[in-house]
């Protein structure tokens, strides 16, 4: 077989598994927030990437493994002595640059697009130490170790760690965001959640023994829910600030 | 820093050929000498008294002097910083520069009396011999790797299922820490050391390295090193991760001082051997060894040192910053005294990026090595994948922040990353598709280097199509810190580096130990290696995806099964080690012994007997082509010398050239009424029909051989010195003449001017020549048919013209 | 036709008797003084990683130095003086070595070393009389950090001028073999230049 043909049967090989890429039911646990759904269709497009780039390589090296391997009576032949091709090397050259310049291009737009801020986004403050969450609600005045977020409802995570704490990660893996809390300074990150329902925040920076244990629940919530939430935490705060 | 300095005295002495015995020294007591008893004794005594000294110290200044955590800490420093070094000094590292800083030494004369090992007992001392020094990097690195190895099985063990079971989550943290830690600063970094330290002067055409003394300090470091960072298991292990981010890594318990002082020590015997890497390379490659000839492992390590020399300090000031934070109270990390947290990671990353090339590089140039010899070809594309990997050496230093995404690091950097990150993938894949095209139509011995170079094929361009992914920042923000970068750099650092290293174990075993190793047990640990790799690390991909974090203890019981599974396949790819240790210890007491070149390559440590003679060449071998000519008719690499083995020293030896023929015919007197013929030939003149065609037209009656190499034009090598290219020239005459001599003919030559058609005239009007033979490559290759020689030639000279083509398919004339 | 390697002539020899053997025949350099040179390319990313420490905290905060410390520019400056006069005796002895004059190198390595011992023994007073120490804050922090490292630097330095005051005193050094001597100097000169950069960022800027 020449390498054309070889080369054909690796890019059908390359297409069967981008299909198979893409049938896969689910690569991701459910995706709940605008950010999310971005990501997913970014990593899907480098999958099939991948996929061509994969089947390439493996064909080529399994069936020149198998054509030329040595057989009985071989102990002295040599190889023609081929010592490059101008063209292929920078055909080789050329097209991945081509292709990762591409996905730079689209990385940089997903992210620009995922840290848009909006005008009246929900802003939370996000504060880790070891090894729990705290959630500031600074326009509600609501403080709270759940993550509660409103549907739809673009928002702005500010995240601290404590002074004299540690590093900690702050990160939702069905908003597919994530962003380090660092002691003496403050990051950002942003989500629009679009899917009710209760989710995991995980710490995903090593913090200290507990830091495998360094969770909190988060709940995504319709927008009439989410302000009676607002509302239940104002009166209990404030029945249990009076009591003090 | 007295170490460069002393280490003049130690280059260069190795000039001369010949055995040495073991200088015999008068022995002083084992106390006394440098020895394991000595090493022991003045390692505590440095330990202690240095501690005592600074608890002295405190004491004056007004501080608790010995109780307290503060105390511990800082008598703890200089207790084990004084402990490494007392261990270096009293194992004798420093004997011999000991004369020169006193400056009464008798270092006048040469001295061999630590080179070379004569028996297994040398392997345990101080010894300056670089082939010594790289089978000492290889096993201790070894070791290490087993030990680090057993640390992964615990972490899978804890791992089995979800919760808390073997060990705590503090000493869980420890585990994985430590692991990390041994397998990048005492296996992988320091392994690649010890092949390169094995291979490279050889293929250099060296004696040794350029600064022996200071190679075999750089190894004598790395055992107290290792030991610093196991003993932490003592007190409680550094858990704060092998990056030791700032400020966990500030506040955590004593185990973390021992991480930071450990790895100075690696991180100081990795640049002392990376000058002397570069060093090596610059200046003692051997007559004719251009830069565009050298092998693609010396340009990895070319690369790959200039990377440690530059990246290395700035791990070592990041570890003194944290070490300053934590005994001196400094505020390099605290944000509370005015420091800054995210300093600490780019000041971190700046080297531990480059790291990750500092370990894929000599990997690939040891690919580049098996997949060429192995399938027979010449490398394809050689320029481009030396050029590939010098790209590979310089982007690595501006891609460092795509490790801090998701830090708080300023976000303008985070898109100048991502793009530069993504263009390393360009001369990787170029070296991939190189390597892969250098299969095709080569003829393909799947031995077990191979199978560990084509495995890795596989297993690094998965690892390289992720990176990818974790460059692409979305893509990153998603998944950094989980899974899936546990599996991305298991595939660049088990299925890259580790596949590599085995690569180059199996490949140059049978050069170092001289024993050949079973092919069936070697394939057999390849398939087990390569099966459970993949089987441990491709579903901690997907684990990634679904948002399992890494280093934790614990975790969601949804991910049980998958991490049940991948728990019993670690336990069998770490079983899968013990063939590989059986296989190797077993050949290197009983295997077969191996021939000089049982790979028949080209690239000059395959030239001498295995293992090497301990001063590896007699002379400096000649190189006069290129180190992957396979297939090339009459091609060479190079022309080494070996003296006859004489009784005593080394005197006026005479050079005789170890020709493949044997030889045969009885000498013939000079007769004037010979016939004589001149021979034109260049690059094919030591060919087998050249030689062939000479012999059958002196059949008949005695000949009188006139050889004229016109000289080879040099445009294309990087180191143009006319002088070397008459040397590479000379050299290829030489070989001819020695073996048509050994043949039985009277031959003589010269080089000559470089346009072949004036050079034949000249010696047709001046020595009438009855004949003319003109030997070329075949009508495709060659730039003499192309500019009509024969014909001009036959045309112009009027006597008859033999045209030999020294044709494809004949095995290369050189190597031996 | 003889051997190519064999035609090397009379066997050359270092300043140690050493052979040199014929793979250094082309060098313009020593493999010593090339190795020094790729070794201070090493110290000056381990400087490098400090002043990367210094200038991030340093421009991470508004005004500078935080806290108000005072560090004497005008008694340092008298101190940096000290160092670059020595870097110009290193140079004279150097040069004195190269030209036979036996006198001129020990004097010269004479005066280097003691000017590099002032150095460090004013240096130590100044720390005495700073009123700070490197807890007291990121300033002290990174200044403590880099000129302590710059410190170690010249006693290691002051070591190797030691050990050449030692050999040139016993006659070790001659016209044609001075190596030892020039990576010396090379190293002192290196110090030298770190601390003129060092004041300038650190105390005058």
């Amino acid at each position: 077989m020449s390498a054309f043909k070889v080369g054909i049967v690796a890019v059908v090989i390359g297409a069967i598994g981008s299909v198979a890429i893409l049938v896969t039911p689910s690569w991701f646990p459910v995706a709940a927030a605008t950010q999310a759904t971005r990501q997913d269709d970014l990593y899907l497009a480098l999958m099939i990437m991948s996929s061509f780039i994969m089947a390439i390589v493996t064909t080529f090296l399994v069936y020149a493994i198998w054509k030329f391997r040595a057989r009985p009576g071989d102990e002295n032949r040599d190889g023609p002595p081929i010592h490059g091709n101008t063209t292929l090397e920078i055909v080789w050259t050329v097209i991945p640059t081509i292709l990762v310049v591409a996905f730079a291009i689209a990385g940089g737009v997903v992210l620009v697009r995922n840290e848009k801020t909006y005008k009246n986004e929900l802003n939370v403050h996000v504060i880790g130490q070891q090894f729990a969450w705290t959630f500031k609600y600074p326009k509600q005045g609501v403080t709270s170790t759940t993550l509660v977020l409103e549907e739809g409802q673009p928002t702005q995570f500010d995240i601290y760690s404590k002074l004299h704490d540690v590093i900690h990660s702050f990160y939702v893996p069905q908003f597919r965001v994530k962003a380090d809390a660092v002691p003496g300074q403050v990051n950002h990150t942003y989500a629009t959640p679009d899917r009710v329902g209760t989710y995991t925040l995980i710490c995903t920076e090593l913090c200290g023994p507990g830091h495998s244990l360094m969770r909190a629940v988060v709940r995504v919530l319709p927008k009439d829910k989410f302000d009676a939430w607002v509302a239940a935490q104002k009166r209990l705060q404030s029945s249990t600030q009076g009591g003090a | 820093m007295a170490v460069a300095h002393g280490a003049e005295l130690s280059g260069h002495g190795h000039a001369h050929g010949g055995g040495h015995g073991p200088v015999q020294v008068q022995q002083r007591s084992i106390w006394l000498r440098g020895s394991w008893v000595r090493a022991i004794w003045v390692s505590f005594f440095f330990g202690t008294v240095v501690a005592g000294i600074a608890a002295l110290i405190r004491n004056r200044l007004g501080f608790e002097a010995v109780s307290g955590q503060s105390a511990h800490e800082v008598l703890l420093t200089f207790g084990l910083v004084f402990w490494a070094i007392g261990f270096t000094v009293g194992i004798g590292c420093f004997d011999y520069w000991w004369g020169y800083l006193i400056g009464s030494h008798k270092w006048e004369q040469e001295d061999h009396s630590a080179h070379g090992a004569y028996s297994w007992r040398d392997y345990f001392k101080v010894n300056t011999d670089h082939k010594v020094i790289g089978i000492q990097y290889l096993v201790l690195t070894f070791i290490f790797f087993l030990i680090g190895g057993a640390l992964a099985e615990g972490v899978r063990a804890e791992l089995a299922t979800p919760g808390t079971q073997i060990v705590s989550p503090g000493t869980y943290n420890g585990l994985f820490s430590a692991h990390a830690t041994l397998m990048i600063f005492l296996f992988i970094i320091p392994s690649f050391a010890g092949l390169a330290n094995f291979v490279v002067p050889l293929m250099l055409g060296a004696q040794d390295m350029a600064f022996p003394r200071l190679n075999a300090l750089s190894f004598w470091l790395l055992l107290p090193a290792g030991l610093i960072f196991l003993a932490s298991f003592a007190v409680g292990p550094f858990d704060a991760g092998w990056t030791n981010y700032a400020p966990l890594s500030d506040k955590t318990g004593v185990g973390d001082t021992f991480f930071t002082i450990g790895v100075q020590f690696a991180g100081a015997s990795s640049i002392a051997t990376a000058v002397n890497f570069l060093v090596t390379i610059v200046t003692m490659r051997a007559p004719g060894m251009s830069f565009w000839r050298m092998p693609l492992l010396v340009w990895a390590n070319l690369a790959t040192s200039s990377l440690v020399v530059l990246g290395t300090p700035f791990i070592a000031g990041s570890q003194f910053m944290v070490l300053y934070d934590r005994i001196m109270h400094t505020h390099f990390f605290d944000p509370a005294g005015g420091g800054n947290v995210v300093l600490y990671q780019h000041i971190f990353w700046f080297y531990s990026h480059p790291a990750v090339y500092i370990m894929m590089l000599p990997g690939f140039g040891i690919i580049s090595e098996v997949i060429a010899i192995h399938s027979r070809k010449p490398i394809f594309g050689y320029r481009l994948i030396a050029f590939s990997t010098v790209a590979i050496g310089v982007l690595g230093f501006t891609v460092w922040a795509h490790h801090m995404f998701v830090s708080g690091m300023a976000p303008w950097l985070r898109i100048p990353m991502m793009a530069t990150t993504m263009l390393i993938a360009v001369p990787t894949g170029i070296k991939i598709f190189s390597w892969v095209a250098t299969l095709w139509d080569g003829v393909i011995h799947l031995t077990t280097a191979m199978l560990f170079a084509l495995g890795f094929i596989f297993t690094f361009v998965i690892g390289g199509l992720s990176g990818v992914f974790l460059a692409v920042i979305p893509v990153d923000i998603n998944v950094s810190d989980t899974y899936f970068v546990v599996a991305h750099i298991h595939y660049v650092l088990f299925g890259g580096s580790v596949f590599t290293i085995y690569a180059g174990i199996y490949h140059w075993f049978p050069k170092m130990t001289g024993r050949m190793y079973d092919e069936r047990l070697g394939r057999l640990h390849f398939w087990l290696t390569f099966i459970f790799f993949n089987a441990t690390f491709m579903p901690m991909h997907w684990l990634g995806l679904q948002g399992m974090p890494r280093r934790v203890a614990d975790y969601d019981p949804r991910f049980a099964t998958l991490n049940f599974i991948i728990s019993i396949c670690a336990f069998l790819l770490g079983a899968s080690t013990l063939v590989f240790l059986y296989n190797i210890i077993h050949s290197w007491a009983r295997g077969p012994i191996a021939p000089a070149n049982p790979w028949r390559a080209l690239s000059l440590e395959w030239q001498v007997s295995s293992p090497p003679p301990i001063f590896n060449f007699d002379e400096p071998p000649q190189v006069v082509g290129g180190p992957y000519e396979f297939g090339v008719p009459g091609a060479r690499h190079a022309i080494v010398t070996v003296h006859e083995p004489e009784p005593a020293f080394a005197g006026a030896a005479p050079a005789t050239l170890k020709a493949p023929e044997a030889t045969t015919g009885a000498s013939q007197g000079l007769l004037t009424s010979m016939r004589h013929i001149l021979v034109v030939a260049n690059q094919t003149v030591a060919g087998d029909e050249l030689i062939d065609a000479v012999r059958s037209k002196a059949a008949g009656e005695p000949v009188r051989v006139t050889v004229i190499c016109p000289q080879n034009d040099p445009s294309g090598e990087w180191v143009v010195d006319d002088r070397e290219v008459a040397q590479a020239t000379r050299a290829r005459l030489d070989a001819t003449l020695d073996r048509l001599r050994a043949a039985g003919i009277e031959a003589t030559g010269q080089v000559v001017d470089r346009d072949p058609y004036t050079a034949v005239m000249d010696e047709v009007e001046s020595d009438r020549p009855s004949e003319i033979i003109i030997s070329t490559l075949p009508q495709t290759r060659s730039g003499w048919l192309r500019r009509d020689l024969v014909e001009r030639v036959r045309h112009d000279a009027k006597i008859p013209v033999e045209h030999v083509v020294v044709d494809v398919g004949a095995k290369p004339a050189g190597g031996a | 036709m003889t051997s190519i390697a064999a035609a090397s002539g009379a066997t050359p020899r270092d300043e140690g008797g050493h052979v040199v053997s014929a793979y250094h025949e082309s060098l313009m350099r020593s493999p010593v003084f090339l190795g020094m040179v790729m070794f201070i390319g090493s110290e000056i990313m381990l400087f490098g990683s400090f002043f990367t420490a210094y200038f991030y905290i340093r421009f991470s905060h508004s005004q500078y130095p935080l806290g108000g410390f005072e560090i004497p520019k005008a008694s340092t400056g008298i101190n940096t003086a000290i160092l670059v006069a020595s870097s110009f005796t290193m140079h004279w002895a150097l040069v004195s070595a190269k030209r036979g004059k036996r006198l001129g190198l020990i004097v010269g390595l004479g005066l280097t070393l003691a000017m590099g011992l002032t150095f460090l023994g004013l240096q130590m007073r100044e720390y005495h009389d700073l009123g700070f120490v490197p807890s007291d804050g990121a300033f002290p922090t990174t200044f403590f950090a880099l000129t302590g490292l710059h410190g170690m630097h010249v006693l290691v330095g002051a070591t190797l001028l030691a050990i050449a005051f030692n050999r040139a005193i016993r006659g070790h050094y001659s016209p044609d073999a001075h190596l030892g001597l020039e990576v010396t100097g090379l190293y002192w000169h290196f110090v030298d230049v770190v601390w003129i950069f060092l004041y300038t960022v650190v105390y005058l800027l």
